[in-house]
């Protein structure tokens, strides 16, 4: 189970007491965000859901296509009265190819919040570093938001972010505005550039060893593939960051998102209830990868 | 709690007055003579045989399918609507054990903080009648792991057969509610009738050849984790046909999928198992158990481990359907026997030995 210290989850909003049941909800933006990758932002069309949806960054939702199926996906937006609810899907399987194929005002299903979420209310007074990779960087996002909005609780906000090419950077908008945040140090690195790009060359955890961010009241989040994930734990480890201040957000394949149907298990843990934010310190007994 | 004695030929007529008042479910043989839990129209059609019956009792609470909502979309309009089963009280007959703990196990991981909605709506309606083994199976192996021979966890009724009478005892509310209701004129027991019930027990678990030793067993189990040559070497006969976790009375993982045509659907769950190549596969084609050794190990792990450090229970009962079922005869007991032999093995030699 979750270290109760740090779980500052939201439960999940259930209708009539039944948690696999969706709430509907109106597709109110829908954008080409990379290469098989889109945005998308929705409404709930019940006013009371839309009002009372709450949820933490790094918390996750299950969206449904009617007809078609359901996946998880992690939350991209910040929670708030009538906001909209933000996710990001590149194309992959069943659920991920019909989400890629609808436009706005189309109807889709959304249950959750699910998860625990970074341990953002624990990390008040703390500088936060943010180090994702590729398609990691949407459920960052909700975190960076998150930050920017409550920037007065926080020290700084470094962000390391990287991707293959500059073509897959994703949310280009938001790093814009967020290079311009005077809080906020901004990283970028891709693996390999091209004619457009003269910022940084190289992998994110080399390129966090180069920046070396002291752990001295500090805290990191990263989300990424799985690969990417271990060698930033591992360069944390190499910068000399005790384990309980680096968390990562795990996938895994999930069907109902609240612990019953069995199938995200990693070793004794669930990435759907205990996870899918993990400290260093918990991920080192858990065979996920 | 009463504890009473019923005669044995007076039984068939305790179940039709259950019946009279509300539906029953026991051991009953279909068309092929496969013992299914069915709906019981004349106590004469139930079947007890030794041991637990071929299909788990699990199937009672949580359907091998079922639906879970209902939808209609055209346009951009669309309406869902849930169903949860509407169910009035129920029985169910026949129960070993075995199984009752086995559905108590099961409570843990649908019931607690948010609760599944199908699967509370059939537990609350359903009183159980646990019926006590008085012969064990060759792959029966329950009384080294727990005490369900003795206390009968998950049962609202315990019967005891001994000699010309059952032993009845209510061991919850629900059970004593149930024989103040339906039991005519029944006897009181005595002591001397418990400890006969205590013998019976003892005379059971005396005749199960199989034995899992739970001393030290999660460490055993957590120690071996990386030993892949000895997984391996326990997945030998396996071909992953999953039918270990779908006849055992604990797995309840399941998938979800939707069926719809022409702007009208359902989404339905069925039993699933993670012994199938695309249980944990994700769309990107990762797959953290590409192997079937790893389904395996996850499977052991399950049971003696990871159920251990979530609900404090293993949860594995000794019904030894999967022994029973193995198309390849893989023994979880033998896998268990196995793994001491391989701590054994590890133990360095110390000066005293």
């Amino acid at each position: 189970m979750s270290d109760v210290a740090t779980d500052q989850r939201c439960q999940p909003c259930a209708l009539k007491d039944n948690p696999y049941l969706p709430h509907l909800a109106t597709l109110t933006l829908v954008r080409e965000e990379g290469p098989n990758l889109m945005t998308f932002e929705a409404q709930f069309n019940d006013p009371e859901v839309a009002r009372t949806f709450t949820y933490m960054p790094g918390q996750f939702i299950e969206v449904s296509v009617l007809g078609v199926g359901e996946a998880p996906f992690g939350l991209a937006s910040v929670a708030g009265p009538h906001r909209p609810v933000r996710f990001s899907v590149q194309k992959m399987g069943l659920v991920t190819t019909a989400l890629h194929g609808l436009s706005e005002g189309a109807t889709i299903g959304i249950r959750g919040p699910f998860g625990n979420g970074f341990p953002v209310l624990a990390h008040k007074g703390k500088d936060i570093w943010i180090v994702g990779g590729g398609i990691g960087l949407p459920p960052l996002r909700s975190v960076i938001e998150y930050l920017r909005e409550n920037c007065h609780d926080y020290g700084k906000v470094c962000i390391v972010y990287g991707a293959r090419s500059p073509q897959m950077l994703c949310y280009k908008d938001c790093l814009l505005e967020w290079g311009r945040e005077e809080a906020f140090e901004l990283n970028l690195t891709v693996d390999v550039g091209d004619e457009t790009w003269n910022g940084h060359e190289g992998f994110v955890p080399a390129y966090l060893e180069e920046l070396a961010p002291s752990p001295e009241n500090a805290v990191a989040y990263t989300v990424g593939p799985p690969i990417m994930i271990k060698f930033v734990l591992q360069t944390f480890d190499k910068l000399g960051w005790p384990k309980g201040q680096v968390f990562a957000s795990l996938e895994a394949k999930m069907k109902c998102g609240f612990g019953k149907c069995g199938r995200c298990n990693v070793g004794p843990k669930l990435v759907c209830l205990d996870g899918p934010v993990f400290s260093a310190e918990e991920l080192q007994h858990l065979p996920w990868i | 709690m009463r504890t009473v004695l019923l005669t044995k030929p007076r039984l068939p007529a305790w179940l039709a007055r259950i019946r009279q008042r509300s539906r029953l479910i026991a051991p009953v043989p279909d068309a092929d003579g496969v013992l299914d839990w069915r709906e019981v129209e004349d106590p004469a059609q139930v079947v007890l045989p030794p041991g637990a019956p071929e299909l788990p009792l699990k199937k009672v609470f949580f359907p091998p399918s079922e639906t879970m909502l209902r939808y209609a979309y055209r346009g951009d309009r669309a309406a869902v609507t849930d169903t949860p089963p509407a169910l009035e009280p129920f029985v169910v007959f026949g129960v070993r054990p075995c199984d009752a703990l086995a559905q108590r196990i099961a409570d843990l991981v649908f019931l607690g903080d948010l609760p599944d909605p199908y699967y509370q709506a059939r537990r609350q309606a359903a009183t159980i009648i646990s019926v006590n083994c008085t012969e064990a199976l060759p792959e029966c192996f329950c009384a080294s792991l727990n005490n369900a021979l003795t206390e009968a966890p998950g049962s609202d009724l315990l019967l005891t057969p001994l000699n010309g009478d059952y032993l009845v005892e209510a061991l919850t509310a629900k059970g004593e509610a149930l024989l103040a209701e339906t039991a005519d004129d029944p006897t009181a027991a005595s002591e001397a009738d418990l400890a006969r019930k205590a013998e019976v027990a003892a005379q059971t678990a005396a005749q199960q050849t199989r034995q899992i030793d739970v001393e030290g067993l999660t460490e055993l189990v957590r120690a071996a984790y990386h030993d892949e040559e000895f997984w391996k070497k326990q997945a030998e006969a396996c071909v992953g046909c999953g039918v270990c976790t779908f006849l055992c009375p604990t797995c309840t993982c399941f998938d979800v999928r939707d069926d719809a045509v022409s702007g009208r659907g359902l989404r339905f769950r069925c039993w699933d198992t993670c012994q199938f190549a695309d249980f944990s596969k994700e769309a990107s084609g990762h797959d953290p158990r590409a192997q079937q050794w790893q389904r395996q190990r996850n499977r052991i792990c399950h049971k003696f481990w990871y159920s251990v450090d979530r609900c404090g229970v293993i949860s594995c009962v000794g019904c030894g359907r999967c022994l029973r079922g193995c198309a390849g005869h893989s023994d979880i007991a033998a896998a268990i026997e196995n793994l001491r032999a391989r701590a054994r093995e590890e133990k360095p030699v110390t000066a005293d030995e």
